[in-house]
């Protein structure tokens, strides 16, 4: 089920009344009950390979809890890590995998006999099976104790608001709430539903907007040049990031409705001034996991310098290719990977600079130099992501400045005049808002306001959904990772 | 349940209450001077003041844009064009259905659009599958739009007939344009361009243009062609000639179809399959009428690469009237006319004072409401301060 369309519209406030109605006792099996529902509306036969890898991690918990030895402990540990990254595996790489090894084998003259799957990949796999790997890895630790509730563990994995695309979420953070009591709190549940509200404006304004002149021009790159490119090229990082964080603000929303807090995913990232920043500040459930169970692991930064960036460059690498088996996406991760090597490389050499060119001087324009410097940065990277084959980016990349103009009265962009005006205005509107919380913060700055100015503006947010959205009942990107 | 809970959920559903208002004000502003101005809608209004004084249409043409713009019914003497952009035969197939089965309006002889483009899945996918709802809806049943829209629920399909405002925000700004419509004519609209002004290069790469929108990645849709079959057992069940017209086309357009061929075929193979399921239906009563190649060297008379201007429309009109009036037609209509002219106008001026009242009304009810709403709110606030002020006093 969709977060954007009108079946969640009904269901929601029907979970939630049922929620606050029923007692304690009933309501992780009514959540459970309406999460299976949730993630059946999308492909139903695939929640047999959700409650397969439920069943397999929550055994895994129980045994590794139960295991004498620590080498015991490893063994189920090992087992638990092969099973879901088997799953993820099959399901995600394997046409890729193949696909590739075909290529090797003509170049080498073998016929190699080339075998293709061909199914949907389960949705939100990516995001649960990092979920659960979470789960045994803390209990392995020992920093979580084994969830004996199996109900509860399955509610930890499936809780809709979260389940095909996060905030990945840690046992620490989710597994205790979901045993506590929640009651109605209207100030929680009007956080809640503004937060929802925010979301949805990112999402069916903006981002959904958005999507039409960036897929007119990704799908047919090479009828284009200079500016239509750089135009759907910087339209597609607003786009994603409304489209992501849009979701990640109805789900934590959605969930702090009812009574449970789940982590921040998004600390606006284009205010970054530099790209580690940006990573501190972009899907910060992945990318604090990909520190904790995989760049720590791996030596993290307490190793020879070398090995640092090595580490960090593999670290973004799968990373990349965590979000989808192209070698776009790898490539993209790569970017980021050099990005940061050569930040951290030339980190003191930047700083000198910035002195000589007297910088240093003028702070404010200082940050403002960085944050687009990361913001183009970020972009450029985005191209990879975004483009269908390596051959489109590559095209786009070396078109972005050839043939600019003002004039794109002729060119076929997918969005209207009209419609590109919402667009700006809601990308500035939406830029605005960000600015006010990374100052002050939104809800200070609106608590400040008298009550009927507030409730205007919450009117007028409404009405600007309604009438402004883009109501195609468009996917979310994240969904397809 | 605490005090403050009840207090936000009165809050919550009355700002519900005023938005479901604000929207209905806003719906009814846009369905009677947004609506009005887009050229669908215009076309209606035009039927509907055409049926108010004729029971009869010697001559229905139907088809997309291609028709639109093609048919001047001042040239063709009881014609009428139902054309509209991006129409498929799903639409045409339920609009004559209207015309015959609700309208009681007797018809003669439809003239069906057969171009290279008209049965392109790209007029049978999501965009374009009723995309005009909030007009067919009034003639045709949720429940079959559905049969048809198969991934949209009722609910949403109800939505966005009912409340076809929503999503719709930008289009406001039609009521603050200057811009002039276009001038119509019994569902035919002017249009200015002139193709030959522009250079060959520019006339290439609009033909190629139309080529990829049509053909590239495009199929015949059998969705077009199970309602053009429909639209033929129509027509035949109900005793009315059937006319297959191919519009003109540029040179440039011409040739690109010709050396590509269309959806992996050649157009000869193309115009088999569709003479073929025409004969099914028809057997041999019905005719082709091709005037693709009448404007190859006339650019002037072009729009662009496939619509004609209003110079060509003129031309081509007079033509097919010519060309019409020598086929020998049966003539199963009646000249039976209507006298309930002035009851219909009046009717129209009733709805449209209702209309009106309604939106005073509506609108007068959210601001009493709105009103009351800060009323509320600021009396909460003044009773919260007063509290605040009492307690340490006592």
């Amino acid at each position: 089920m969709l977060f954007n369309s009108i079946e969640f519209l009904i269901f929601f406030p029907v979970v939630v009344l049922t929620y606050f109605l029923l007692p304690h006792k009933f309501r992780w099996f009514w959540l459970l009950s309406a999460s299976v529902y949730f993630y059946m509306r999308f492909i139903p036969i695939y929640i047999l390979v959700l409650f397969f890898l439920i069943a397999i991690d929550y055994t895994a918990g129980l045994m590794i809890s139960a295991a004498k030895t620590a080498s015991r402990k490893k063994l189920f540990l090992i087992m638990s890590l092969c099973a879901n990254i088997g799953i993820l595996s099959f399901f995600k790489y394997f046409n890729f995998f193949n696909l590739n090894i075909d290529k090797l084998a003509t170049l080498i003259g073998w016929n190699y006999p080339l075998v293709l799957l061909s199914f949907a990949l389960p949705i939100g796999l990516s995001f649960h099976t990092f979920q659960s790997i979470s789960y045994v890895i803390e209990v392995y630790k020992g920093n979580y104790k084994v969830e004996k509730n199996g109900g509860i563990y399955a509610l930890y994995v499936m809780f809709f608001p979260q389940l095909v695309a996060g905030p990945i979420e840690r046992p620490q953070n989710l597994l205790h709430q979901l045993h506590e009591k929640h009651d109605f709190d209207f100030q929680r549940v009007s956080n809640g539903l503004k937060l929802m509200l925010w979301g949805f404006f990112k999402k069916v304004v903006i981002a959904d907007r958005l999507a039409l002149l960036v897929n007119t021009i990704y799908a047919n790159p090479t009828n284009y040049t200079g500016t239509p490119l750089i135009l759907a090229t910087v339209f597609f990082a607003f786009q994603i990031y409304c489209d992501f964080s849009g979701y990640s603000d109805i789900a934590i929303g959605s969930a702090r409705v009812m009574g449970i807090n789940l982590m921040y995913n998004f600390r606006r990232p284009y205010f970054s001034k530099s790209i580690s920043e940006f990573w501190r500040r972009w899907h910060i459930s992945l990318s604090t996991w990909f520190r904790d169970y995989f760049y720590i692991p791996l030596g993290g930064s307490r190793v020879s310098l070398l090995r640092v960036y090595f580490n960090l460059f593999v670290t973004f690498l799968v990373s990349g290719l965590w979000h989808g088996a192209n070698w776009t996406f790898a490539v993209w991760g790569a970017f980021h990977g050099f990005y940061i090597m050569f930040g951290k490389a030339t980190y003191k050499f930047r700083k000198k600079l910035a002195d000589s060119y007297g910088l240093s001087k003028f702070p404010k324009l200082h940050t403002i130099l960085q944050i687009i410097i990361t913001f183009i940065l970020a972009d450029i990277a985005w191209i990879f992501f975004r483009a269908n084959t390596m051959s489109d980016a590559v095209y786009i990349l070396t078109h972005l400045l050839s043939g600019l103009t003002l004039n794109l009265s002729s060119v076929d962009l997918g969005l209207d005049n009209p419609e590109l005006v919402v667009a700006f205005v809601s990308i500035i509107f939406m830029e605005s808002v960000q600015f006010v919380q990374e100052r002050i913060g939104i809800m200070q700055f609106l608590s400040r306001k008298p009550a009927w100015l507030r409730w205007i503006i919450y009117l007028l947010l409404i009405l600007g959904i309604l009438l402004f959205g883009v109501f195609k009942g468009m996917s979310f990107i994240y969904f397809q990772f | 349940m605490k005090k403050e809970n009840i207090k936000f959920m009165k809050r919550m559903v009355l700002l519900i209450v005023i938005i479901i208002l604000i929207i209905l004000i806003l719906n009814i502003i846009y369905t009677k001077y947004v609506l009005t101005k887009k050229n669908f809608y215009r076309k209606e209004i035009a039927y509907q003041n055409y049926i108010s004084n004729h029971s009869e249409i010697k001559y229905a043409f139907f088809g997309d844009s291609h028709t639109f713009h093609a048919i001047h019914p001042k040239f063709i003497s009881g014609a009428f064009n139902f054309g509209s952009g991006t129409e498929n035969y799903i639409k045409t197939y339920y609009l004559l259905e209207r015309i015959i089965n609700k309208d009681n309006i007797k018809v003669g002889t439809i003239v069906l659009q057969a171009d290279l483009e008209t049965f392109s899945t790209w007029l049978t996918n999501e965009p374009f599958l009723f995309n005009e709802i909030e007009l067919y809806s009034q003639f045709v049943p949720l429940s079959k739009i559905k049969e048809v829209r198969k991934k949209d629920s009722m609910i949403e399909l109800f939505i966005e007939a009912k409340l076809p405002v929503i999503g719709k925000g930008k289009e406001f700004g039609i009521l603050f344009s200057n811009e002039n419509l276009s001038e119509m004519y019994e569902g035919w609209i002017k249009n200015y361009n002139d193709f030959s002004n522009l250079t060959e290069t520019e006339r290439l790469n609009i033909a190629e243009d139309g080529y990829k929108v049509h053909f590239q990645n495009q199929q015949i849709s059998n969705l077009s062609i199970e309602y053009f079959i429909k639209t033929m057992e129509l027509a035949k069940k109900n005793n009315i000639n059937v006319i297959l017209v191919k519009y003109p086309i540029s040179k440039e357009y011409q040739d690109i179809t010709s050396q590509r061929g269309i959806y992996n075929i050649s157009k000869e193979e193309y115009y088999r399959i569709l003479f073929d399921n025409t004969e099914k239906v028809l057997g041999d009563n019905y005719y082709v009428l091709d005037y693709q190649n009448l404007f190859l060297n006339q650019p002037e008379d072009l729009g662009d690469t496939y619509h004609v201007n209003y110079k060509g429309a003129e031309i081509l009109s007079r033509k097919i009237y010519e060309d019409i009036t020598k086929l020998n037609l049966s003539s199963n209509s009646s000249s039976q006319q209507q006298n309930n002219v002035i009851t219909i106008d009046k009717n129209t001026i009733e709805s449209d004072k209702i209309n009106l009242i309604l939106v005073i009304f509506l609108t007068l009810e959210s601001i009493i409401l709105l009103g009351v709403l800060i009323y509320l709110m600021q009396k909460t606030k003044f009773n919260k301060s007063s509290k605040s002020f009492k307690t340490p006093s006592r």
